[in-house]
């Protein structure tokens, strides 16, 4: 087995690989870090497990799957910090829209975050000869502030394999040279599975070349299916046609109102129409709205804002016009416009219509899908925020041990058993604690007073950052009511943290 | 067998008396061990004031709730004085939290929002009970907005409970059952839940799911 060597007609492929992009996203966001042994961590938490580190964080022993507070011990100058999903998909859908730009064709690797691929073909009259376009493609990436590669060959993963080993724009001249090139690419670069790396380098095989002059069956028998597998994607034997990711232009719509005003029918009103031909610019397109984005342009009036924006989103992708113009209606009922209304852009994000199966014999009992409409309206009406679930979290202080998660479903709930003999009593937390009076005794002073003080047990953390030493008592008072305070060792002052009722 | 028991309960509730003979009708025996819990389908109102327990109640309605299959709400006025629900105790009592929905309503939206966010779950028919958090906020006026609730639970087959201040009387003649949840101390440590019947439209006695004894938080001694 050797690389492609020969291809029909030369089609063109181009490889944009940006190596690392977790760990490239968060020496963007801290340039301060220049010099310092980085790393991804999953939370930003001192306990958190390291997901991925820079050469100079591996040079000094740093390594994936450590906690951060060891690697910290490890490396004293290693730096970490999280990427969210959220910012890793924004990145990747800015990437895409700048490459976007360049050439109508782009496929981001959908096993292999941060490689696209590009259809290099038809440009020649926009950008000129193939290296000048690469170094257009480059130029989106270092406008970016990102490191990568831009390789222009003949096949994908080879191409890719040349990529992973340089920084810049090429263009191959032929696909010998490609074959030529890929085949000396140490497979360590390649993100082959250290096993089976391990393994071939036992073998003396470290090259990619190497590697595909193996048997592939006899790779399949001894190194089992996936090395097999691996080794049909990197000879570029299962070659898939590109899949160029979907333009996502926002339709928007204009509505002008004259006068201007600030009287929610009439803005209803205007908005109705509009939405009725946004919906059907929408279905002429064989989609449906996920998400619908209102902008107030105001009059101008003194010092206040010359525009509003609003967002609302249906329970899932739809067409229909009035649950959306219900959505529209609670948000504009609770919203105070500071002056009246010149114009309203409606801009739609659109999605494919959910194909679900229609039911034969009736739905569930209790509809998840009728959870979602009616989260849809609360947030419609009180704000995304105002609708929540709640996640326990492993904090020390009280008011860590959860946190709340927006949400826009609800799930069947889970059988957990059957109840305990004695279940615990619940607690209402004050968020902040309220302060209290210390008597001259040194104890709290309540109204009505306490008539008992239990405790302490004692709770402190948050040493990495700020710390907090506080003893928990539980009061009771003379009407029966039982708190839960806390004294806090630093600011020696008393706090009622919950009610327990 | 307690399955039975509680659909014959909650069938009963719902026929009333006269369809079954002309007399009194009496509550069905209950197994001592297995509480009867509240019906469905009606307005709950769980009053108390300083010594009560109305959020451990409210928790032990919607586990019931949670154990028949069903997802659960609790709606509440964004905190004040009173303080919010803590979710870890919630869990702790054995509610999954995954199915437990949180609505905050801002405390700028009048008293008349957490009504209007009640009826909008309520007519999703998507959830088995509502815990509506009045604690500390002022009921809407007027009882048009009961009424809506209670023809939705009815229709719903949902139990909504709301949370109210031992001051001032029931919300409003449209609640089927009025608690009042007090606790005791037994020793430390642990307590006694007793819930007084203040008012019963349901034909027999109600009585608050879960168990009758309960310990204090994480950390009492």
């Amino acid at each position: 087995m050797s690389l492609p060597t020969a291809d029909l007609g030369h089609h063109r492929v181009a490889c944009v690989d940006v190596p690392a992009l977790p760990l490239q996203l968060v020496a963007r966001a801290h340039p301060e870090w220049a010099d310092a042994p980085l790393a991804v961590v999953e939370e930003d938490h001192p306990q958190a497990r390291i997901l991925m580190v820079d050469a100079r964080a591996a040079e000094q022993r740093v390594r994936a799957g450590m906690r951060y507070a060891t690697g910290l011990q490890v490396s004293r100058h290693l730096r970490a910090a999280p990427v969210p999903r959220q910012t890793l998909e924004a990145a990747e859908r800015a990437l895409l829209v700048a490459l976007q730009a360049r050439t109508p064709r782009v496929e981001p690797d959908s096993a292999m975050p941060g490689v696209y691929w590009l259809d290099p073909s038809g440009l020649r009259g926009l950008f000129g000869p193939l290296h000048e376009w690469a170094l257009h493609v480059h130029g989106a990436l270092t406008t970016q502030g990102l490191v990568g590669a831009v390789v222009v060959g003949f096949a994908r993963l080879p191409s890719w394999a040349i990529a992973r080993g340089t920084r810049g724009a090429h263009v191959l001249a032929s696909p010998a040279e490609e074959a030529e090139r890929a085949g000396r690419a140490p497979l360590s670069r390649l993100d082959v599975d250290p096993e089976l790396r391990d393994a071939l380098h036992a073998l003396g095989v470290t090259r990619l070349g190497g590697f595909l002059r193996l048997p592939r069956g006899e790779v399949g028998l001894r190194f089992g299916p996936a090395a097999r597998a691996l080794h049909a994607r990197l000879a570029d034997a299962m070659r898939d046609p590109m899949q160029p990711a979907p333009f996502e232009e926002p339709l928007a719509i204009e509505a002008q109102l004259e006068p201007p005003t600030d009287d929610a029918h009439r803005l209803l009103f205007c908005v109705k129409g509009a939405l009725h031909a946004l919906m059907g610019e929408l279905r002429g397109r064989a989609l449906a709205l996920s998400a619908l984005t209102l902008r107030f342009d105001l009059e101008p009036r003194g010092e206040s804002p010359r525009a509003h924006e609003e967002r609302v989103e249906p329970a899932t992708a739809t067409r229909d016009e009035l649950a959306v113009l219900e959505l529209v209606r609670l948000r504009v009922a609770s919203v105070a416009l500071p002056a009246p209304v010149e114009q309203v852009t409606l801009t739609a994000e659109p999605a494919p219509l959910d194909g679900a199966q229609l039911t034969l014999f009736g739905g569930r009992r209790r509809d998840p899908t009728e959870a979602q409409r009616g989260i849809a309206r609360l947030r419609a009406a009180f704000g995304d925020e105002a609708v929540r679930r709640a996640r326990l979290a492993n904090g020390w202080l009280p008011e860590n041990r959860f946190r709340w998660e927006p949400t826009r479903e609800v799930d069947a709930p889970r059988p957990r058993g059957d109840a305990a003999d004695d279940a615990g009593l619940v607690r209402r937390l004050l968020s902040p604690p309220r302060a209290l009076d210390t008597g001259s005794d040194g104890r709290p002073r309540t109204r009505p007073p306490l008539t008992e003080l239990t405790g302490p047990y004692r709770l402190q953390g948050g040493w990495w950052a700020r710390e907090a030493a506080r003893d928990y008592f539980f009061g009771e008072r003379e009407d029966g009511a039982l708190l839960w305070l806390f004294r806090d060792r630093a600011a020696r002052r008393w706090f009622v943290h919950a009610i327990v009722d | 067998m307690a399955a039975r028991v509680l659909e014959l309960h909650h069938w009963a509730t719902r026929v009333g008396p006269g369809l079954l003979g002309g007399g009194v009708f009496r509550a069905p025996e209950l197994p001592s061990g297995r509480p009867a819990g509240l019906p469905r389908g009606r307005l709950l109102e769980l009053a108390g004031g300083a010594d009560a327990s109305r959020t451990t109640a409210a928790a032990q309605v919607l586990l019931e709730s949670q154990r028949e299959g069903d997802p659960v709400a609790w709606i509440a006025r964004a905190a004040g004085a009173e303080g919010a629900v803590y979710p870890p105790d919630l869990a702790a009592v054995g509610l999954d939290l995954e199915a437990l929905l949180f609505v905050e309503v801002p405390a700028s939206a009048g008293p008349a929002a957490t009504a209007k966010a009640t009826e909008v779950l309520l007519r999703t028919g998507a959830f088995g009970a509502l815990a509506v958090d009045l604690a500390g906020a002022a009921p809407p006026r007027g009882d048009a907005w009961l009424g809506r609730l209670a023809t939705l639970a009815r229709d719903k087959d949902c139990r909504c409970v709301f949370l109210t201040g031992e001051d001032g009387a029931s919300l409003g003649p449209l609640i089927a059952t009025r608690l009042r949840a007090r606790r005791r101390r037994l020793r430390p440590g642990r307590f006694a839940l007793h819930a007084e019947i203040l008012k019963d439209k349901t034909g027999c006695l109600p009585e608050l799911p879960g168990p009758t004894r309960y310990r204090g938080p994480e950390g009492m001694p």
